[in-house]
């Protein structure tokens, strides 16, 4: 039983770890009032090339480097349509998701000569850390122990984001920008150059969600991998009003849930309802939340 | 008069039939599953090679709208239509009825229309799970193996809970049995085809609770199985096309669907003269349509003796003196 847990808990992590970053990135743009949803999209292309960098280059290095590349390309095309020419927000997004896919797709075949998944035993994976004093420690040592770096990154991005928002100058001015953008233009500050910066850390973070996806969680990529992990990162920006702690917390509830979910399968729940645990207790939770703000 | 309609009709059909020159396949999903429509695909090609026949492939990459245009631009173009038809059975039955001189062979599920113009190929995928259980069952036996611990678990994931996996679960739970009664299955299905990452969080959980096996039945999903069974030390067993070089040292065996050399197969037949429409033909291990990918992979991790047991059930499956049960919903 304990092992079960162990490896609950651990998945639960593990599961957490790209809704996570890549929330934490379009919380950012939340923040600066720029509807994005090109989270998923940009995960995609972090994953695949990611697995691009790192296969080509064989180190783990290039991996992160080309998928921070193509996470500030799409950032690029985003803040292109959306701030400079003000397309809607919303098409953007959704046209920098499919590009994404489409673009993944194709460079697969065209790259790799191979159509659904490349899987390559000389992929380098991205480093695993072992917590020298934690490990010891019986319970959480396992829990804690032999994830890929990316996992503490995100951990540790969750507090630095909140200082960053709350505690900065750029923070407050972001803020601003969605709050009372009269306010910041009156003094002086370019609104779309605040929210430009907001799409570039959008694109840093979900990159990031990416590598973590293809280099670290497995180390293959295949076609639309990210699978919605960046509507599910959108759903919980907007369920805990873009604060950065909250998002990691709901975060790992997701993933400890989608987990749970699987083990429930053992007690003959039927495995549809296990797969729509997380669901609908997400919806539960907006549900109970929205009454309690409006009772008190 | 209709005694001799039917035979006009009958001779008419004869020589249209005589020369099939293009073949389509009709695919649901998309190409790129290194499995399963690879495997069909493959066996086109070869048509395309050894017969100097046109070829075409058609997929409707899980887009329910393209289902019925893709058949009816096939059934315009093309004599014989091999299709995998999950999820549009209806649309193949509609177009077939507008078509009904067109050779229609559906694949790995069973369409019957009532004029008889559809033949399906079925496999008996319960044998080549049954072959995949015995493997597992004996593997997780085997406590002198690096990495097998003393519990009889096996595991298997499956991609979503349907008739296929179903049946593929059932015969790998026969084949665990028969090797030794003691032996526990545990299945997850996760729900999804294309996610590998969630295919390798199940089976670390099934390694978790104990499983020293696990069974892959979940398409680019269960590349994460393989992955898993190599972050945890322990096996993996592939399935559909051979997966053994993936994961080397830590996937077993593959057990395979020929979907391709049942596609040459049929064709044959109906050059032949052999082949009868609106019937089901069932491919199994006896056909060598259905079996274990056994290489110089599964040699590094099991000892000859092992592997020589493998293969003689595989040959009682084959001649029928194991009868493995198929699943009934």
């Amino acid at each position: 039983m304990g092992a079960i847990v162990v490896q609950l808990l651990h998945a639960a992590l593990s599961s957490a770890t790209p809704i996570a970053l890549a929330a934490l990135g379009g919380m950012f743009s939340y923040h600066a009032n720029v509807f994005n949803i090109a989270m998923e999209g940009m995960m995609l292309m972090g994953a695949y090339y990611a697995v691009y960098g790192a296969y080509r280059f064989g180190h783990w290095l290039y991996g992160v480097l080309f998928a921070l590349l193509s996470g500030l390309i799409l950032a690029g095309i985003f803040s292109l349509l959306a701030i400079v020419l003000k397309v809607d927000e919303f098409i953007t997004g959704i046209g920098i998701n499919m590009l994404a896919l489409g673009w993944t797709t194709y460079s697969l075949r065209a790259t790799f000569q191979v159509k659904g998944a490349f899987i390559s035993q000389t992929i380098p994976p991205i480093p695993r850390v072992r917590l020298p004093v934690v490990e010891k420690i019986p319970f959480l040592g396992a829990v804690l122990s032999s994830h890929p770096f990316l996992v503490f990154v995100a951990v540790l991005a969750a507090f630095v984001c909140h200082v960053v928002l709350y505690q900065t100058k750029f923070g407050l001015r972001l803020r601003a920008t969605g709050e009372e953008p009269a306010a910041v233009a009156s003094v002086g500050l370019s609104i779309g150059r605040l929210k430009f910066w907001s799409a570039v850390l959008c694109g840093i973070f979900s990159a990031l969600a990416g590598v973590y996806l293809s280099l670290g969680y497995v180390t293959l990529f295949s076609e639309n991998m990210s699978n919605g992990r960046g509507w599910i990162s959108l759903a919980i920006i907007i369920l805990v009003r873009g604060r950065p702690v909250p998002i990691m917390l709901m975060s790992l509830a997701f993933g400890l849930l989608e987990n749970l979910g699987m083990l429930l399968q053992r007690y003959d729940v039927p495995p549809q309802f296990t797969a729509m645990l997380p669901y609908v207790a997400t919806l539960f939770v907006l549900y109970s939340y929205a009454r309690r703000l409006k009772t008190s | 008069m209709k005694k001799f309609l039917f035979l006009v009709v009958l001779l008419l059909s004869t020589l249209l039939l005589a020369k099939p020159s293009r073949v389509a396949y009709v695919i649901n999903g998309s190409l790129g599953d290194q499995s399963f429509y690879d495997s069909g695909y493959a066996g086109i090609k070869k048509l395309e090679e050894d017969f100097k026949v046109q070829t075409r492939v058609i997929e409707c990459n899980f887009d329910p709208s393209l289902y019925y245009p893709s058949l009816v631009t096939a059934a315009q173009w093309a004599d014989v239509i091999f299709v995998i038809s999950y999820g549009f059975e209806e649309e193949l039955k509609q177009v077939a009825m507008k078509f009904p001189n067109k050779i229609w062979v559906n694949i790995d599920t069973v369409v019957q229309d009532e004029k008889g113009i559809i033949s399906s190929v079925d496999y008996r995928e319960e044998e080549g799970a049954f072959l995949a259980g015995v493997v597992a069952a004996m593997v997780t036996t085997m406590t002198d193996l690096a990495g097998i611990n003393p519990q009889k678990i096996i595991g298997a994931v499956g991609g979503d809970d349907d008739i296929v996996i179903r049946s593929f679960v059932y015969g790998y739970e026969q084949g665990a049995k028969y090797i030794d009664p003691e032996v526990q299955v545990k299945v997850i299905y996760v729900g999804t085809w294309d996610d590998p990452a969630k295919g390798k969080q199940a089976a670390l959980q099934l390694y978790a609770e104990g499983a020293d096996v696990v069974f892959q039945i979940a398409a680019l999903t269960g590349f994460g199985v393989l992955q898993a069974a190599k972050e945890v030390g322990k096996y993996a067993i592939g399935v559909d096309s051979n997966q053994n070089p993936l994961v080397p040292g830590r996937v077993i065996t593959s057990d395979l669907k020929e979907v391709g050399k049942s596609i040459y197969t049929v064709f044959k037949m109906i050059l032949d003269g052999t082949f009868e429409r609106g019937k089901v033909y069932s491919f199994g291990v006896k056909e060598g349509m259905v079996g274990l990918a056994i290489d110089e992979y599964t040699r590094k991790i099991l000892p000859e003796s092992v592997i020589e047991k493998i293969i003689d059930i595989q040959n009682k499956v084959a001649s029928g003196e194991i009868k493995v049960e198929p699943y009934r919903p």
